[in-house]
């Protein structure tokens, strides 16, 4: 993969001309050591250093440092922070230093192949026009102008809101906590947000209904002060840390895994609950508990009745905090005195779970009688059909155990908000202002489910009230979307559930127009117009997502510096600032002058000074501390020129953010529920038919293995569920974790990661591919009720029997056979979401869903001849698939 | 000269492989096999006991290096300042001899095609030359490296220079301690044998196998990546054991 690139130091390293001497042996020697010195040297001259950050959504919530090297333009390397504690390999400083948060903030493997994803062959470098219809295997594109592109998409911007109204265009990028991304709705309304999110989704329902506390409220409307996260080195005053199904070494990068691993070492105790024995269980735990996937509320449900029946919670706490009635109905309900008289021992979960009774009993007397405990009861765990009571119990038995809002605790969901340490400049585009609010039409995860039901909504085919229920409206008299417009900034076809309904409903719309990075991106292919966008952290000077400008800090899980990412690298090709497309956009419909005054008559080509000029005149302004805040803090800050040397403020933390600290500290009650107590039992959901609300589905108010409204239990009921009548046809349990190599799903075809450091494969335990006759390496047809691929099998003893996993972010690559499953075509990446349906009804809306129910069966011998390695290289097999099948229909640019 | 060599704490490390790839983008490596920092992963034991084993392995730059005397060229030496070794590549015939002699697989090459030059880990004398350490040992996240003169640094974490599944250290001396993986002692008791019979069943389902041997005894192959291999037939081989499935 000789890319020009990389050449000129690769050449220098390995060629390096020098001319023969005569000598001795060790002259000759040194001359060849001084030779390797200087062809390094010679590679570095000219270098410029810059620093960044890269944290993409999806980072797991890292703002890491990355002292870059430039030249000529170009990206050439990537060292680690070396901002403090310089020259320090294994950084043992000392205890002080560590808790107070002094230490680099050194990016992950992501960091270190940037150059590979800015440079790599299959960089959308161009603005380009769609041939024929959206979708993979069915139209192609031709390179055209800005001129042409902008104007186009102006008009049809203009045409589709005349004749759809302001709903008629949905902008993908931010759709959630009800917002939106789409950056001129202030001034020329359109678009519309979503209520929920994406992340935290599995939670939200037992944070709304039991805690009384809204990650809506505190971390985007401000509204309240209620910040539930905690900072990295508060894990140095648990006791106990129980990660149920979190792999922070993968899933949180960054400072707060490096710190769980400090506390594992200094004898923090460490249980990690999870189907997969992890990297996290590896490096970071005493013990790994095997349990089977969606059975989680069961052992939950479990150690409650331990800790009722054996009197092991916290009752000063729950004398405090809980709201006495609820607590009482939720004891009778585990210890078997409720309505179904079932004791929920744990004799009673363990076949459930397959976790032995023992265990958990240990397990729930452990947990019981240590405190403070740091029980993470992670996202994706919840993220699954009916997932949200497991969640809810979670943050139930912190609470009874008085774990929840305490240092070393944690309240079990949303552990991210933490208040930023120092106030950042803000960078003013004087921006005009506006009262115009976006609406929230539906929920953020059922837009695939708006674009499958609105044509039969607006044709008269559905009732209201049938659309209402299936796309989460918030409200009965809430405006109704009609999407024909998609503005795709994001990867956003791919990465959510159910990908191959999502993508027949991207391809119904009448215009869909985007940013996209690669050519073989699979939302590229339902753009009619798709442009070339910059990777923000090198290329130029635009802001980050939610507004989040180049003064860079956490959420991190330690918010106790900052980093400017300054102008880097130059654009690739005919890549342009986000920024400037969008003034240029605003000109054509009228408001560039509200967009963006300060910059609407400026030139492409001194764009980026100019933006440079607005950060600096911000940081001048926030150097000038006419407040004091800054001297207060002890900062000194320096002149521009030597800031941007050096670009990071960082000062100590004093004590460590615990979950609801403000809150707390300031006589605040951040549990906001009708009572004013976290309830066992949610009087919001006794007192409300939640089909009503925006929730638009049923849920009982606590948490019960045995939901009302459904056949069963959670684990035969559920669309996912181990014990599901359906897994006599897809037996295998899949789960989809997020990876260590991709930021959702950018990266995904970066060749130093994928096919160099690791295999996109199917896990799938030995004994499962015992039966199968399928061996490491083979390929394998992995498919389920809605979708399915083609990738090589990963056989390890690290899974439990009767589950699978495929990471997220991959990208689907269609376009080859088509499949009675895939419309688009046999996924030839490994997208993991064309395998998970989109149930969530009758249950409540919410949730993005993570895990489902599949079949894996051999295709063909790993080392046939012919296929060898190659069933190992699904990436560029897939890439070189998507883009051939592209040309074959006509499109014109050659790689 | 005094020997410089690499602390790697293997209970640090989980195969992440951000040393290697800041490696291959501080000396501007092509994607592929040539990997001067090789990251290797692999497991041990069956359901439910079950161990992954990680190991970040430069070059040594033994005290005793066995590719120096192996090579027919001379192209081999190890440098006086740190002790690194290093080869002239203007000497290199890509005869390999240099590979079957080093038990570790240091000597590194981009491709099976014969003639292809040697490389190999620096030691990144040119940043050690400016007063940085080498990019590898800087880079790690979860800081599982240290590097410095050998003689600070058996003082510092005591000469163990072994790790299950490497070969003997008396063969070449290599300058790379390893802190080896510590047992994990169970906070809570598990019995296996009871977990196994619970995941044989599945409720109404039937069951999921049938004996205890359908989690243990498997076919050679079935497994990925059973145990560490640092020697290699091919770059495709080497490739096979040095790719993860984190992603």
């Amino acid at each position: 993969m000789g890319t020009p690139h990389c050449m000129i130091d690769a050449s220098a390293i390995r060629h390096r001309n020098r001319v023969a001497v005569s000598a001795t042996q060790d002259e000759e020697e040194s001359v060849d050591k001084q030779d390797i010195i200087d062809a390094r040297r010679e590679a570095r001259k000219g270098e410029r250093i810059f620093y960044t950050s890269c944290p993409n959504n999806g980072c797991w919530d890292s703002a890491c440092i990355l002292k870059c090297h430039e030249k000529d333009g170009k990206l050439i390397a990537v060292e680690p922070d070396d901002t403090v504690n310089a020259g320090m390999c294994r950084e043992d400083v000392e205890w002080e230093s560590i808790w107070r948060g002094m230490v680099q903030m050194r990016p992950c493997s992501m960091g270190h192949a940037w150059k590979e994803e800015l440079y790599g062959e299959t960089r959308l470098t161009h603005p380009m026009k769609r041939i024929g219809e959206k979708g993979p295997g069915k139209g192609y594109f031709v390179e055209i102008g800005w001129e042409e592109a902008l104007d186009t998409i102006a008009e049809k911007m203009i045409e589709i809101k005349e004749k759809y109204g302001e709903f008629g265009i949905f902008h993908t990028q931010y759709g959630s906590f009800s917002k939106n991304g789409f950056p001129l709705a202030k001034w020329w309304p359109a678009s519309f947000g979503f209520w929920g999110d994406h992340s935290t989704s599995g939670h939200t329902a037992g944070e709304n209904f039991h805690l009384g506390f809204d990650l809506t409220k505190s971390m985007v409307s401000g509204t309240s002060p209620a910040l539930p996260g905690f900072e990295a080195s508060d894990v140095f005053n648990s006791k106990l840390i129980i990660m149920w199904g979190m792999d922070p070494v993968v899933d949180w990068f960054g400072p707060t895994s490096y710190y769980m691993q400090l506390a594992h070492e200094y004898g923090v105790k460490t249980i990690v609950v999870d189907p997969r024995y992890t990297a996290s269980c590896e490096v970071l735990a005493d013990q790994w508990i095997p349990i089977r996937p969606g059975t989680d509320l069961a052992m939950l449900l479990a150690m409650a009745q331990v800790l009722f029946e054996e009197d092991l919670y916290d009752h000063e706490y729950v004398a405090e905090w809980v709201e006495p009635e609820g607590f009482k109905e939720w004891r009778a309900y585990c210890l078997g005195e409720g309505e179904d008289g079932v004791a929920k021992t744990p004799e009673w979960a363990e076949a459930i779970c397959a976790v032995p009774a023992e265990t958990i009993r240990e397990f729930a007397r452990l947990y019981g009688t240590t405190k403070p405990v740091h029980l993470q009861y992670f996202y994706s765990c919840a993220k699954r059909h009916l997932g949200e009571y497991s969640a809810a119990a979670a943050m139930l038995l912190q609470t009874m155990t008085g774990n929840i809002a305490c240092p070393g605790g944690c309240q079990t969901g949303s552990a991210l908000p933490t208040p930023g340490r120092i106030p950042t400049p803000f960078a003013d585009f004087k921006q005009a202002p506006s009262d115009y609010t976006i609406p929230v039409l539906c929920n953020n995860n059922k837009l695939t489910e708006t674009l499958a039901c609105q044509k039969d909504y607006w044709e008269g085919r559905m009732s209201e009230d049938e659309f209402r229920h299936r796309i989460g409206a918030p409200t009965d008299d809430s405006p109704l979307p009609n999407i024909q417009m998609l503005i795709i900034e994001n990867n956003y076809v791919n990465n959510h559930h159910d990908t191959n309904k999502r993508m027949e409903g991207f391809a119904s719309t009448e215009f869909n127009w985007g940013f996209q990075w690669h050519k073989n991106q699979p939302s590229m292919e339902f753009c009619d117009i798709v442009l070339p966008a910059p990777v923000w952290q090198f290329e130029g000077m635009d802001q980050y997502m939610y507004g989040h400008q180049r003064f860079v800090s956490g959420p991190s899980g330690m918010r106790n510096y900052f980093v400017f990412s300054d102008a880097g690298c130059e654009y690739p090709g005919e890549v342009r600032s986000k920024e400037w497309v969008w003034t240029q956009i605003a000109k054509r419909l009228g408001v560039a002058e509200q967009y963006n005054p300060r910059m609407v008559d400026v030139a492409w080509e001194d764009w980026t000074a100019a933006q440079r000029a607005i950060y600096k005149e911000a940081y001048e302004e926030w150097a000038e501390d006419k407040s004091g805040v800054l001297k207060r803090m002890g900062i000194d800050p320096k002149p521009w020129d030597e800031f941007v040397e050096n670009p990071v403020v960082r000062i100590p933390i004093d004590t460590p953010y615990y979950p609801y600290k403000t809150c707390l500290e300031a006589g605040m009650n951040p549990f906001q529920t009708e009572s004013g107590k976290i309830e066992f039992v949610s009087s919001y959901v006794k007192n409300n038919d939640l089909t009503k609300t925006r929730w638009r589905g049923h849920f009982d108010p606590m948490p019960v293995w045995e939901p009302s409204y459904v056949e069963g239990d959670i684990a035969t009921a559920a669309a996912d569920g181990f014990y599901n009548p359906k897994a006599k046809e897809y037996p295998l349990s899949l789960v989809t974790p997020v990876s260590v190599y991709r930021q959702h799903s950018s990266n995904d075809n970066n060749p130093l990661l994928r096919e160099d450091c690791y295999r996109h494969g199917v896990w799938i335990s030995g004994v499962d591919a015992k039966a199968r006759g399928i061996k490491d390496g083979d390929l394998v047809r992995v498919f389920s009720e809605t979708g399915e691929m083609e990738l090589a099998a990963y056989v390890t003893n690290r899974m439990m029997p009767g589950t699978a996993a495929v990471h997220h972010g991959a990208w689907f690559q269609g376009g080859g056979k088509k499949t009675e499953r895939n419309p688009y075509g046999m996924d030839m990446r490994g997208a993991p979401n064309i395998l998970l349906d989109d149930v969530h009804l009758p249950n409540i809306l919410g949730t993005l869903l993570t895990a489902g129910l599949v079949e894996v069966e051999k295709v063909a011998d790993g080392d046939v001849e012919g296929y060898g390695p190659e069933a190992e290289r699904s990436g560029m097999r897939g890439a070189a698939t998507a883009i051939a099948s592209r040309k074959a229909l006509g499109e014109k640019e050659a790689l | 000269m005094t020997q410089y060599g690499f602390h790697f704490d293997q209970n640090r490390c989980y195969a992440c492989q951000a040393c290697s790839i800041a490696c291959k983008d501080w000396n501007s490596i092509d994607p592929g096999a040539e990997k001067w920092l090789t990251v290797y992963e692999w497991e041990s034991g069956t359901f439910p006991n079950i161990r992954i084993h990680p190991l970040a392995y430069s070059c040594a730059h033994c005290e005793k290096p066995s590719c120096i005397p192996a090579c027919p060229e001379n192209a081999i030496y190890k440098e006086e300042t740190y002790g690194a070794v290093l080869v002239d590549q203007d000497k290199c015939t890509g005869c390999r001899k240099c590979y079957d002699a080093c038990p570790y697989g240091a000597p590194k090459f981009a491709s099976d095609d014969p003639g292809e030059k040697m490389s190999k880990c620096t030691m990144c004398i040119d940043r050690l030359e400016e007063g940085l350490k080498p990019l590898c040992a800087a880079s790690c996240p979860l800081r599982a490296f240290d590097f410095g003169p050998l003689d600070e640094l058996i003082e510092k974490y005591t000469d163990i220079r072994w790790a299950e599944g490497m070969p003997s250290p008396e063969i070449t001396e290599p300058a790379y301690l390893i802190w080896p993986q510590r047992e994990k002692e169970p906070l809570v008791p598990f019995d296996a044998e009871r977990a196994i019979e619970l995941n044989r069943q599945r409720g109404d389902l039937g069951t999921m196998f049938e004996t205890k041997e359908d989690l243990t005894e498997f076919e050679s192959g079935t497994i990925g990546r059973s145990e560490l291999r640092m020697k290699h037939e091919s770059m495709a081989e080497l490739m096979r054991a040095t790719r993860n499935d984190m992603a």
